[in-house]
């Protein structure tokens, strides 16, 4: 199943019909995904507690809380009441927060930029890190800048997300003044988006938040590297590519560096789960308005349709950033591109 | 001139336990558009040796003494820039199993102009052409097809024609193929040395062909050196070496030849193994597997000895007593 997704993902360069046809292939694929997300999603909501005591005060009695949940479609069986879900959902409607009196969808949306401006802000971090750390470290494996980096890589590998963030606010807010510790700082509305990345104080708001939710990742992902890295110069094509005479930024950048990213790339595009699912714990201690925050305080509300729509649109999310990531393994990847004209002569 | 003369090499690799000397005074040389085999286990120290004249053992080996001598200039003594400009440019090489040299990720084309675009000042349109010629050389079909396709859309044997094309892309003097034939189905194997073969000879290239195969290198190159445990043991003209071997174990590699066998019966074989790096015997190190061991053989490496064009290392080279051995009744190929 995984090898036959990849060929299709392969062929989509050479023609559009084929880029159609993955896309179609995805698509159903994310379609069963996001059914049984949207399974899983519905039948917790009954285990939350019960949402009337949210809804109405302490002061309702039984019977017109009996009233009210027929009124509701509470007390009917589980199926039924999830393919009323579902047809709602099909056309957008997730329900309606019981805390907001808003559409559910329309609550996460509005906080989804903020979330995705962080989660976007740790890969930049990530990715501009754990690369030439990891392609140095695997290239001069004694030298003891390296090695010291390394060595505090598995100590970081460690620290809880929490506890990083938590220092880093101590650290930089509190005791040097240098960084502002919560909330996005100003923003700019863009297409209907907010955005922090284009003001001074949206960016600075941005570092340790970025940084703290890059800290789980950045040592895996600088090990990870490395040791792929490692691999690739002593295979057979990186010997034959000295024995060629290239030079070594060709080799070590261009020769190796693009096998190394094969692994690394697949890792990456199921670490972007992980990811998100740090942006809780990053947005509740930096105050961050983003999803994450939301979806914690919609629980300690137990306000169910927010929850839903919540996992909804992470495993919308994630089904999304996995396309993509399988779309660029294509490009690196030639074995993947070409599967159908397999080897012919000699 | 000499092509290539190597003098008293010396490899060592520094491990933990201390500093391992994988080849030892290993000498030989090549004339310009000559072939020479060099012949031995796995394990005798042929690809470390190769390897040696490009400079490039991995670490933590490293040339630890001798000369390398390539149209007159010491290799050993260049830059890292300077060596650069040899490797692929004057001297090229060819690897064993072309299912791992090429590289999955890069097209054959770039793989092959790279080389070009290393050494000369070439535009990428001169380096195509180029590149397409010279595949139309190694007899593939279609080459402008095949320029553009990945390694593994392409067979085994076809591989190796595109290694051995990026070999004659730069015109070099001197190619290395370390057993160029080894990891390919045995039907297209002669092929492939025959083209190999054919091109070197064509442009008057030197090759040094590496080979655990002795039958092989009796057939197509001019001179052998036989290695054992980083020494060569024998070297000469192939045809003596063939005919009148000298040392035990180039006797037993003769030996060992399924030609050597009469249908039927078993295929004669040199009992033991080759020692390991860290473990090498006192004295001449083929003692332990000699059939003709003697007490001084286990305690004193021999020197070595010229008998006509050939150089042998064996206490008992030129005693004529041994041929009578019947195992070691051979040489009629």
């Amino acid at each position: 199943m995984k090898w036959a997704t990849s060929c299709v993902a392969r062929s989509f360069l050479k023609t559009k019909s084929s880029m159609f046809a993955f896309l179609s292939r995805r698509l159903v694929q994310a379609m069963l995904v996001m059914l049984v997300i949207s399974v899983i999603a519905f039948s917790i909501q009954d285990n939350l507690g019960d949402p009337l005591r949210e809804l109405v005060g302490q002061s309702v009695s039984e019977a017109e809380r009996q009233k009210l949940r027929n009124q509701m479609g509470l007390n009917d069986p589980f199926v039924i009441q999830y393919w009323r879900f579902l047809k709602k959902a099909v056309l957008g409607d997730l329900g309606t927060s019981y805390f907001f009196k808003r559409p559910a969808l329309d609550v996460i949306l509005d906080k989804l930029p903020a979330t995705l401006e962080l989660v976007f802000g740790s890969t930049v971090i990530i990715i501009l890190f754990s690369v030439p750390i990891g392609v140095f470290a695997a290239i001069y494996p004694k030298q003891w800048f390296l090695r010291l980096v390394m060595g505090m890589s598995i100590i970081g590998i460690s620290i809880p997300v929490f506890l990083t963030a938590i220092m880093s606010i101590y650290i930089f807010s509190v005791e040097l003044g240098w960084l502002p510790s919560y909330g996005r700082g100003e923003t700019v509305e863009l297409y209907g988006w907010t955005v922090g990345f284009l003001t001074r104080d949206g960016l600075l708001h941005l570092i340790l938040p970025c940084t703290a939710l890059s800290s789980i990742m950045l040592p895996l992902f600088i090990r990870l590297i490395r040791a792929e890295m490692m691999e690739v110069l002593e295979s057979e094509y990186v010997r034959f590519a000295w024995a060629k005479g290239l030079s070594r930024r060709r080799i070590w950048f261009l020769h190796a560096l693009k096998n190394t990213l094969l692994p690394v790339i697949t890792v990456g595009g199921l670490q972007i789960g992980t990811l998100i699912a740090f942006t809780i714990l990053t947005e509740t201690v930096f105050q961050w308005p983003g999803m994450g925050f939301l979806f914690l305080e919609a629980v300690n509300r137990v306000d169910t349709p927010l929850i839903v729509a919540y996992l909804i649109v992470v495993g919308l999310i994630f089904v999304i950033a996995n396309t993509i990531v399988d779309l660029i393994y294509g490009l690196v990847n030639p074995t993947v591109r070409l599967a159908r004209s397999y080897s012919e002569g000699d | 001139m000499s092509l290539l003369e190597v003098r008293n090499l010396e490899v060592t690799f520094a491990s933990r336990g201390g500093k391992l000397i994988a080849l030892r005074d290993i000498s030989f040389s090549l004339e310009p558009g000559e072939r020479l085999g060099i012949v031995g286990e796995s394990g005798a120290g042929k690809s470390v040796a190769a390897f040696a004249i490009l400079n490039l053992v991995s670490r933590p080996g490293y040339i630890s003494g001798g000369e390398i001598l390539f149209e007159g200039q010491d290799l050993t003594q260049l830059s890292p820039q300077e060596m650069r400009s040899i490797r692929g440019n004057r001297i090229s090489m060819i690897f064993q199993d072309p299912m791992m040299t090429l590289n999955p990720v890069l097209s054959v084309g770039v793989q092959m102009t790279e080389v070009l675009h290393a050494h000369r000042e070439i535009n990428s349109e001169e380096a195509r052409s180029r590149a397409l010629q010279t595949l139309t050389r190694v007899h593939i079909s279609s080459p402008e097809k095949r320029f553009d396709q990945y390694p593994h859309e392409l067979s085994g044997g076809m591989r190796q024609r595109v290694v051995i094309a990026t070999a004659l892309l730069t015109e070099s003097s001197l190619i290395i193929a370390d057993e160029p034939t080894t990891a390919l189905d045995v039907t297209i194997q002669a092929e492939i040395m025959d083209l190999l073969l054919e091109l070197c000879e064509l442009n008057n290239v030197g090759l040094i062909l590496i080979t655990h195969d002795l039958g092989v290198i009796s057939q197509v190159t001019q001179r052998a050196v036989v290695m054992y445990a980083g020494r060569v043991v024998e070297a000469g003209p192939i045809r003596d070496i063939v005919r009148d071997a000298q040392h035990p174990y180039t006797q037993g590699l003769i030996d060992a030849l399924p030609q050597q066998t009469s249908p039927g019966k078993r295929l004669n074989q040199i009992q033991g193994v080759m020692p390991s790096l860290s473990n090498i015997p006192k004295g001449c190190p083929f003692n332990p597997r000699c059939p003709l061991v003697m007490d001084e053989c286990r305690t004193r490496v021999p020197a070595y000895t010229r008998i006509g064009s050939m150089r042998i290392a064996c206490h008992a080279a030129g005693n004529t007593q041994r041929r009578s051995r019947p195992h070691l009744e051979l040489s009629k190929a």
